[in-house]
């Protein structure tokens, strides 16, 4: 593939308004934006966030997301189990709904996030076509990841009848919303023009 | 410069990479943590076995430490081993399986259960079942020194040892079951605790009961526990009482206690029998054993046992000993009775006898069959609880008499002996004498009565009813109810401190007989009259003394000597001293009714004596000498023949005039006398005897007029209408004679009132006897001069002879040549204008009369008995005559 980054060239665009400058430019002189060839400590950053995300991801699916607590007998559930409960209730769209946002999704983003690194990293530069595909595609998803703990946060809220029945959040709520929170970091914080720099000048 | 830039650059990077290189490791302790966390909470298994895993769900049914979810049920398996035991595994918390999974942890299955008393586990019909779990203890401390344990095996219920420190736990012993699980305790109808468990051990019931802390102090050293039912129904002919616990009891029954406040407190935990009732409280626990020997029809229905009418025990079971041929009664007595046992007791079989000698015995039947208990005994003795339950009522010491009677009485073997109406024996046997002389009775009494009976003793058959009638009221004494169908003896003791040297007593037959033979006891002396005839004096006529009562007739008998009756009085000795040779006894029966127009007088004694007569005495003079025993006195009709106040006189009359014994004879007005007797004398006529006062004798002179105060209704005049009511009387006129005399001629008229021997007597012949009669007055000049003595028809029939006195006054003017003419004579003449009616007066109009003139030139005095002819009609010429006549 034959191409110029910025860096070859020595330019500098303007991230906010697409303004190219000489790289030697601070601010943009259209928007008066910061300008820089390169985000600071991208990589690491979303390595980082990537690598919470992943540590979170585990407990977010091992412990119980919601304590269903029916006339004092309290049920936790995990995500898995909440699935599984809709499965075994036949609501096979809700089922695959909360699979799809709380299962899949996440994967997927961190799938995808640690491919980017991946590319990044070992600067597989053929890859990055279809790696900047995906990095769009979890970029547009990542506002819709908290879904889940939307609807925990709801189910809690409606779901207090007292005594007869009542829910709470489970642990594993505060680790989803961290996974979904340090995806979304991640994705922000990645820098997708990384994947086009062959090499370190 | 670059270079710089960069250095400074990269010291910048390193920097910063090292700061968020830190997050994910903070990331990961913090993810680390809480999936430890996690994992520390995650549930541990255990085992438990159970015997039922009905309504087990996997998954789902929890164990619970005092509803708290502690674990679920992760699996079922059957028991390899055992195909009715179920292995449930239990997820439980890591945290409290440190605590459960321990030795001496129970679990039970919460279940939702309706029993009678109690509704429980109700939670379980919405959630399900569920597991429950109790450590050993309340401590930690204490648990954890318990070994680990993973496998367990489940209770059937609840343990009651959880309950060990709220409350105590006693031990009842009771019959019999009937009681469930979980039936209250009560105290005075207060819930405080309930029952925890029954078990049957050794043939006894166990009753486990809780009594909660609070509670506990109620619980005393020899408190009471017995069954309460719900419903407590106590049916009796007196009342029904029906009593109900509280709702809980009323289907399952409780139990409750009672204690008394100075008992001790229940320091060391005792086994409390449970009564089957309150009422069992108050008997023994030990069985008396009655032996009966079943040779009659045996008898189931005894239930209770009594005692002198109160229940004291009751049968508890009766055993039929076919070997023995008996029947043994357990009975138990109630504690307060137990004493009786020392007494030498002695049971029997009451029947109801519906007999109709037995009424008194009519609440037997609503008893029904029943034992009695006797006490035979009064020595205390050894207590035995074996005895001989008899079929009669013991024997109790008799003391014998023998009754003889004459007569056919109606007592048989049986009959009782009453002594004011209390049966103090029985009649044992009736017997005839040899010869048939007489009839021997054989009476017991019962040896208390014993000291009723002494030789003053009075044995008599008891009538059904007796009714003494006499005028101070009627006296209906009844004897007891039995005696009506049954006859019975009865007997009286006058004098209880009499000697008692015999048991052999005369049969007297009626009660009656029996009064006068008590009278006869009484201290007395007995004095005989003498009389002609009975009369009206009868045995058992009272003797008064100014009014009381001294003492009575008690025999009268013929004197063959004397030819007389002899009467034997019975005069109480306190009176007997005012008796001597003056005492003169006389009837005081009868009325003595005296009537004038303005009252009527009775007099009588008392209304007693009025029928059956009485006897009264005077005794003239205290002084005179006291009477030997067979001193006949004499008997006077009234007070004033005793009294000697009469003298008699004898009138004769030739008219009874309806003149009886007792008319009065009068003077002034007064009553002086009366006739004592009337009858026949020589030449028919009737002679009369009079009494008259001796105050009066004086007036019994030679020329003393008695003449009849008879009823005469003239129409001019009523005379003595006193007698038309009271028959007539006699008055007298005193004489003026000093000669007396006892022989009167009684006149049949009231004399005129001037009459005396000087009066006229003349007779005037009538042709018609017309108004004229006795008493027609004779009038001279309007003047009654005299008036009609009497009227009889001539010898020879031809005319009227009418007798006439002259009043001496007057006779002076009666003239040979008088003339007597008809006063009475009613004339009306007829003229050619008009009539002239004539009369004398309006009275000799009505009256009649006769009218007597005497001519101007009069002839000489008319000598008595000078004979007159009445002439019918009046001259008019004899109104002029005009004599002036001197006397």
């Amino acid at each position: 593939m034959n191409y110029n980054t910025d860096k070859k060239l020595r330019l500098v665009v303007c991230t906010h308004c697409g303004s190219i400058f000489n790289s030697k430019e601070i601010i943009c002189e259209t928007c008066n934006s910061p300008l820089s060839q390169r985000k600071k400590y991208a990589f690491s950053k979303t390595l980082c966030f990537t690598l919470i995300s992943i540590i979170f991801f585990i407990p977010a699916n091992v412990l119980p997301m919601m304590h269903v607590s029916t006339l004092g007998i309290v049920d936790s559930s995990t995500i898995f189990d909440g699935i599984l409960y809709f499965i075994d209730s036949k609501s096979y769209g809700i089922a695959a709904v909360i699979f799809i946002a709380s299962i899949m999704i996440p994967i997927f983003k961190l799938v995808v996030l640690s491919y980017l690194l991946f590319v990044v990293y070992f600067k597989k530069v053929q890859f990055a076509r279809t790696a900047i595909k995906y990095f769009r595609i979890i970029h547009f998803i990542g506002k819709w990841s908290m879904i889940d703990i939307f609807v925990v946060a709801l189910m809690i809220v409606i779901v207090q009848f007292g005594h007869l029945t009542s829910i709470t959040a489970g642990a594993a709520a505060p680790a989803f919303t961290i996974v979904v929170i340090m995806t979304i970091f991640a994705t922000h914080s990645f820098d997708t023009r990384l994947l086009w720099d062959e090499e370190e000048i | 410069m670059n270079s710089d830039i960069n250095s400074e650059s990269i010291k910048k990077k390193r920097s910063f990479v090292f700061l968020i290189w830190i997050l994910p490791f903070i990331a990961l302790l913090l993810s680390s943590w809480m999936v430890y966390e996690h994992l520390n909470e995650q549930d541990e298994e255990i085992v438990v076995y159970f015997e039922s895993a009905d309504g087990f769900t996997v998954g789902k049914t929890p164990l619970k430490y005092k509803g708290i979810k502690i674990g679920i049920v992760s699996k079922i398996n059957i028991n390899d081993n055992n195909l009715n035991e179920f292995i449930i595994t239990i997820n439980i918390n890591k945290k409290v399986k440190k605590i459960i999974a321990k030795e001496g942890s129970t679990f039970w299955k919460v279940e939702p259960k309706a029993t009678l008393n109690e509704i429980s586990g109700l939670n379980t019909i919405l959630s399900g079942v569920y597991i429950e779990v109790s450590p050993q203890s309340d401590t930690l401390s204490e648990i954890y020194k318990n070994k680990n344990k993973q496998v367990f095996k489940a209770v059937e219920n609840k343990p009651i040892t959880l309950l060990k420190n709220k409350g105590i736990f006693l031990s009842l012993r009771a019959k019999s079951a009937g009681l469930s699980i979980g039936a209250p305790v009560l105290y005075k109808s207060f819930v405080v605790g309930k029952i925890l468990e029954k078990s049957l051990k050794e043939d006894q019931v166990f009753y486990t009961i809780f009594i909660q802390n609070e509670y506990k102090h109620l619980v005393k050293k020899n408190s009471h526990f017995w069954k309460i039912n719900g419903v407590d129904l106590k049916a009796s002919l007196s009342k029904i009482e029906l009593k109900i616990e509280s709702l809980a009891t009323l289907i399952a029954g409780g139990i409750t206690f009672d204690s008394k406040k100075e008992d001790s407190p229940l320091i060391k935990n005792k086994t409390f029998k449970l009564y089957i009732s309150k009422d069992e409280i108050l008997f023994d626990d030990r069985n008396i054993i009655l032996t009966q020997n079943a040779t009659k029809g045996l008898d189931k229905s005894l239930k209770e046992v009594f005692y002198k009418g109160f229940v004291v025990g009751k049968v508890v079971r009766a055993d039929f000993l076919a070997s023995k041929k008996e029947t043994d009664f357990f009975i138990k007595l109630k504690k307060d009775y137990l004493y009786l046992l020392e007494y030498k007791p002695y049971f029997y079989i009451t029947k109801p006898e519906l007999s109709f000698d037995n009424f008194e015995k009519i609440t037997n039947i609503l008893k029904s069959n029943h034992i009695e208990l006797q006490v035979s005994s009064k020595k205390m003795m050894q207590v035995k609880y074996n005895f001989e339950l008899h079929n009669k009522a013991k024997k109790i010491s008799m003391y014998s008499i023998i009754l003889r009677t004459n007569e056919s009485i109606k007592v048989s073997k049986g009959s009782p002996v009453y002594f004011k109406d209390i049966e103090v024996g029985t009649v044992t046997y009736k017997k005839l004498y040899k010869k048939g002389s007489g009839i021997k009775i054989g009476l017991e009494i019962f040896w208390k009565y014993r000291y009723l009976i002494n030789d003053s003793s009075l044995f008599y058959l008891e009538s059904p009813i007796e009714i003494n009638a006499n005028l101070s009221g009627i006296n209906i004494k009844s004897a007891p109810l039995k005696s009506y169908i049954k006859a019975a003896i009865s007997f009286d003791t006058p004098h209880l401190k009499e000697k008692s040297t015999t048991n052999y007593f005369q049969l007297l037959n009626s009660r009656r007989t029996m009064l006068d033979e008590k009278y006869l006891q009484k201290k007395a002396e007995r004095f005989i009259i003498e009389v002609e005839e009975l009369t009206s004096l009868t045995k058992n006529d009272f003797i008064y003394y100014k009014g009381i009562e001294v003492g009575k007739v008690i025999r009268s008998k013929y004197n063959k000597k004397s030819k007389k009756i002899d009467i034997e009085l019975f005069i109480f000795s306190e009176f007997s001293k005012l008796i001597n040779a003056t005492t003169r006894f006389y009837s005081i029966g009868g009325i003595d009714i005296d009537v004038s127009l303005d009252k009527i007088n009775i007099k009588t004694k008392s209304l007693d004596t009025l029928i059956k007569g009485a006897l009264s005495f005077i005794t003239l003079n205290d002084k005179a000498e006291k009477v030997n025993k067979d001193y006949r006195f004499k008997y006077f009709k009234n007070l004033e023949e005793a009294e000697e106040k009469y003298t008699q006189v004898s009138v004769f009359m030739t008219r009874g005039y309806d003149l009886k014994k007792g008319s009065k004879l009068l003077y002034k007005d007064i009553v002086i006398g009366r006739i004592k007797t009337l009858a026949f004398s020589s030449n028919n006529r009737i002679k009369a005897e009079v009494d008259i006062l001796k105050t009066h004798k004086k007036l019994l002179r030679k020329d003393t007029v008695f003449y009849l105060n008879n009823f005469n209704f003239s129409l001019s005049k009523i005379e003595n209408p006193k007698a038309a009511l009271f028959g007539p009387s006699i008055s007298i006129i005193e004489g003026q004679s000093s000669l007396q005399t006892k022989q009167f001629t009684l006149l049949p008229y009231k004399p005129l009132q001037n009459y005396n021997n000087e009066a006229l007597r003349i007779v005037v012949h009538a042709d018609m006897k017309s108004s004229l009669k006795q008493n027609t007055p004779v009038y001279y000049r309007q003047l009654q001069i005299g008036a009609v003595e009497k009227y009889t028809l001539s010898k020879d029939s031809t005319h009227i002879k009418l007798q006439v006195l002259i009043d001496s006054k007057y006779k002076h003017l009666v003239r040979k040549n008088s003339i007597f003419y008809n006063a009475g004579a009613f004339g009306i003449d007829f003229y050619l204008f008009g009539a002239k009616i004539k009369t004398e007066t309006l009275e000799t109009l009505i009256n009649g009369g006769l009218s007597m003139v005497t001519p101007t030139k009069y002839g000489k005095q008319s000598l008595s008995m000078q004979e007159y002819i009445l002439e019918p009609d009046l001259d008019e010429a004899w109104l002029k005559w005009n004599p002036k006549i001197y006397k």
